[in-house]
């Protein structure tokens, strides 16, 4: 008790040194409140942006050296886009995931990307051939706007909100249900293209550059424009072609013996012989029936979100001992480069903001073991009357602890005042990559109480830590130098 | 101006030095290398170039057999059979092989190329400018050829190419509908274009063009093998640069009249089933 009264007396003898420290740990804690409350909303923010509208708690995929996300290759080369390889085994894979009891929920998708084209109007997508009603099960945060999600199964389109808006603004009218949508992608030597008609329109809860990209249909339609055909598994015979060609000749050397020719007049190509070479079409359309059981993905949703990693492992550990050639994704793997950018940037910026933290740390600190140091002439002068050592410890102790805890508890309360006030106002961001990296275009701080006791607690933890160095020193120092130091 | 020139120099005195003060600002108003007359002859050459590759008063029909070949060896083909109006500036193109591509088709019509996917039963629609079957050739190498209306003669010189003595003229592009901005052409003696190098605005290499063969079809020609290399995709291969060369040999060429009816969207939806 009388080291309490010493303590709150030293305290309140020094009002400007006590309100400028204090004042510093307050600020501290109110703005490392507001900024971890910040942190913590966006990645459940982002989490669900992606989880609940994209990729599932995690994702099954082919097993490749190559690493593929829901939006293609992850490897960052300029080239021509590859179609993601189809899962080989799926029955396997779906045997696994009934097997598992905190599975509430799976659904197979079929990912590609393509040009989409509603008129005039034609943007770059990613196309998701899904299934209903598990989709719409699995990405459960997907609010449908309009249309019947049933019309997907029909070679019905659904179009997100704000590619709609861009292409309405593009066409300068708004689209017509039953319009056609156009499919269309280049690659490997050719092109395909097949036709949707606009069936609906759907919202994603924290839309995305990412996410805006996404155009839904039925699963057909994506194995056709992503060549999941028996043609792929079928070898072609090349055409015969007259003359041998010029392999690895130097292209100047074609010159040094060419000799041009004259043809006759009625020898040429006619119009009936290719109309005639056209009309068998019968080896075509075997090598592009689609295969009705290839699918890219096969997302998962598990009861409790707490055993995601657990449910996760024990997936993994089955197809393990069935040699299923599989991989499993979390969440942010499948959603890909630009979702794992948007973490890469965040540990950026949280390491960034931890730098601050720290900073902010040593400079209250240092103010503590100041405040000590100056005071090297009472402690000489305590000491002198008799005060042990021990008491001089504890005494400072005490002091420490409860300028940290008023203070400290002052800046939560602070903090925790200005998040209601951002809870209920936020701060709108229109930037997009700012919108995608916390998760939503309204910055909201979410502070709990058990975040508002880990702050309580680290702040306690270093004004407990604070007075060791400085107070050691001064006990080292005899009691006559230290009076004499004084004056 | 070349009168101009001549003049300036013979009424000069003979002090070199003023003569290089004198005739320094006057070459300064000359574009560099290139006469008003050479300049003309040069466009003259394209024209009659243009002319003998061109149909303008039949059609043109033949067989494409198109290889490419990746660096690294990888080699896929494609044969196609091409009809060509070039009084109305149209085309046609059917994929005949391979088979899971049979039926396809290109038709520009106007500025526009649709594409006719027979499976999908659907169009849909892309620039002359786009690569076809994502090959080295460009869509826009199956018009009819437009050199002097689309390019102007910057400079020319004589070279020798092969066998071939010829005109080598740098081209910069007139509009913007070209693939390629700037271009450099070997014309021979018969007046045929026998290389191209095709260069971006930064004068950076971006395809080679080869024709060193030529079939004569009464007074017309039409190249019979061509080579396009694409400097734009390339590996290296045991230490060597290996671009992507895509090999044309056009066959059986024709000048047999084809129906109106053959440039429209509704003959290829009905002939490619």
């Amino acid at each position: 008790m009388l080291m309490l009264k010493l303590a709150l007396r030293n305290l309140f003898r020094h009002p400007v040194k006590t309100s400028l420290l204090g004042g510093l740990i307050a600020i501290g804690m109110a703005v490392l409140l507001l900024a971890n409350g910040i942190f913590d909303s966006s990645t459940q923010g982002l989490e669900k942006s992606l989880v609940g509208s994209l990729t599932g708690h995690f994702a099954v995929s082919a097993l490749t050296e190559e690493a593929y996300g829901l939006f293609g290759s992850e490897v960052p080369i300029v080239s021509d886009y590859e179609s993601i390889p189809p899962i080989a085994d799926i029955k396997t894979v779906e045997t696994v995931l009934r097997s598992q009891r905190d599975i509430s929920v799976y659904t197979p998708i079929v990912s590609s990307l393509a040009d989409v084209r509603v008129g005039s109007y034609s943007n770059k997508s990613a196309v998701f051939g899904v299934t209903v009603p598990t989709y719409f099960q699995v990405c459960s945060d997907l609010t449908v706007v309009s249309g019947d999600p049933e019309s997907l199964n029909a070679q019905g389109v659904f179009l997100n909100e704000n590619w709609v808006k861009n292409a309405e603004k593009s066409l300068g009218r708004k689209l017509i249900i039953g319009e056609d949508v156009i499919f269309s992608l280049y690659q490997n030597n050719t092109f395909r293209v097949r036709r949707g008609s606009f069936a609906g329109i759907y919202r994603y809860p924290a839309p995305s550059e990412v996410l805006d990209r996404i155009v839904l249909t039925n699963p057909v339609t994506v194995r056709a424009l992503c060549n999941y055909t028996l043609g792929v598994k079928i070898k072609q015979a090349r055409p015969t072609q007259p003359g041998t060609s010029q392999g690895s000749t130097d292209i100047n050397d074609l010159f040094s013996s060419a000799q041009d020719v004259t043809v006759e007049k009625n020898s040429g190509i006619t119009l009936q012989s290719v109309e005639k070479a056209l009309e068998d079409t019968t080896q075509r359309d075997e090598l592009v029936q689609t295969d009705s059981a290839a699918w890219s993905f096969v997302l998962a949703r598990v009861d409790n979100p707490r055993l995601v990693n657990r449910v996760r492992n024990s997936v993994n550990q089955e197809f393990e001992k069935q040699n299923t050639e599989v991989r499993v994704l979390d969440w942010y793997t499948a959603a890909g480069t630009n979702a794992m950018m948007l973490f890469a940037i965040r540990t950026a910026f949280s390491i960034g903001i931890g730098f601050v933290i720290f900073g902010a740390l040593l400079v209250i600190m240092n103010g503590l073991v100041i405040s000590v140091l100056e005071r090297t002439a009472e402690i000489g002068s305590m000491r002198a009357l008799g005060a042990p050592r021990s008491f001089i410890r504890n005494l400072f102790i005490i002091e420490t602890l409860l300028l940290t805890l008023i203070f400290a508890l002052l800046g939560l309360t602070v903090g925790t005042l200005g998040g209601i006030i951002l809870q209920r106002v936020g701060i709108p961001l229109s930037n997009p990559l700012l919108v995608g990296l916390f998760g939503g275009n309204v910055l909201k701080p979410h502070i709990t109480a058990l975040l508002i006791f880990q702050h309580l607690g680290g702040a306690l933890a270093i004004g407990f830590l604070a007075w060791i160095y400085p107070v050691s020193l001064a006990l080292k120092i005899p009691p006559v130098s230290a009076m004499g130091d004084h004056e | 101006m070349k009168n101009i020139f001549i003049h300036g120099i013979r009424s000069t005195m003979v002090n070199t030095k003023f003569a290089a003060f004198l005739i320094l600002p006057l070459f300064l108003m000359v574009e560099p290398w290139v006469s008003a007359e050479t300049k003309t002859s040069y466009v003259e050459l394209l024209k009659q170039t243009d002319d003998l590759v061109n149909f303008s008063r039949t059609d043109l029909s033949a067989e494409y057999f198109i290889e490419k070949r990746d660096p690294g060896g990888s080699i896929s083909d494609t044969r196609a059979t091409m009809f060509r109006r070039d009084r109305s500036n149209q085309f046609l193109i059917l994929i005949l092989e391979p088979s899971i591509d049979k039926g396809k088709g290109y038709l520009k019509i106007g500025d526009n190329l649709w594409l006719y996917d027979p499976v999908g039963k659907t169009f849909t629609f892309t620039s002359a400018k786009e690569r076809f079957q994502n090959s080295s050739a460009r869509n826009s190498d199956f018009s009819k050829s437009n050199l002097a209306g689309d390019y102007k003669p910057i400079s020319g010189r004589k070279e020798k190419l092969g066998k071939f003595d010829c005109v080598v003229l740098d081209l910069v592009a007139t509009n913007d509908k070209v693939s390629f901005p700037k271009r450099k052409v070997w014309i021979s003696e018969d007046k045929l274009v026998r290389k191209i190098e095709d260069y971006s605005l930064s004068d950076q290499l971006m395809r080679i063009t080869a024709i060193p063969t030529y079939q004569k079809l009464e007074d017309k020609w039409v190249p019979s093998y061509m080579v396009i290399e694409d400097h734009l995709r390339f590996q290296n291969i045991n230490g060597k640069i290996e671009y992507e060369r895509t090999s044309i040999r056009i066959t059986s060429p024709s000048l047999e009249p084809l129906p109106d009816t053959v440039y429209t969207k509704e003959y290829l939806e009905r002939v490619a089933r």
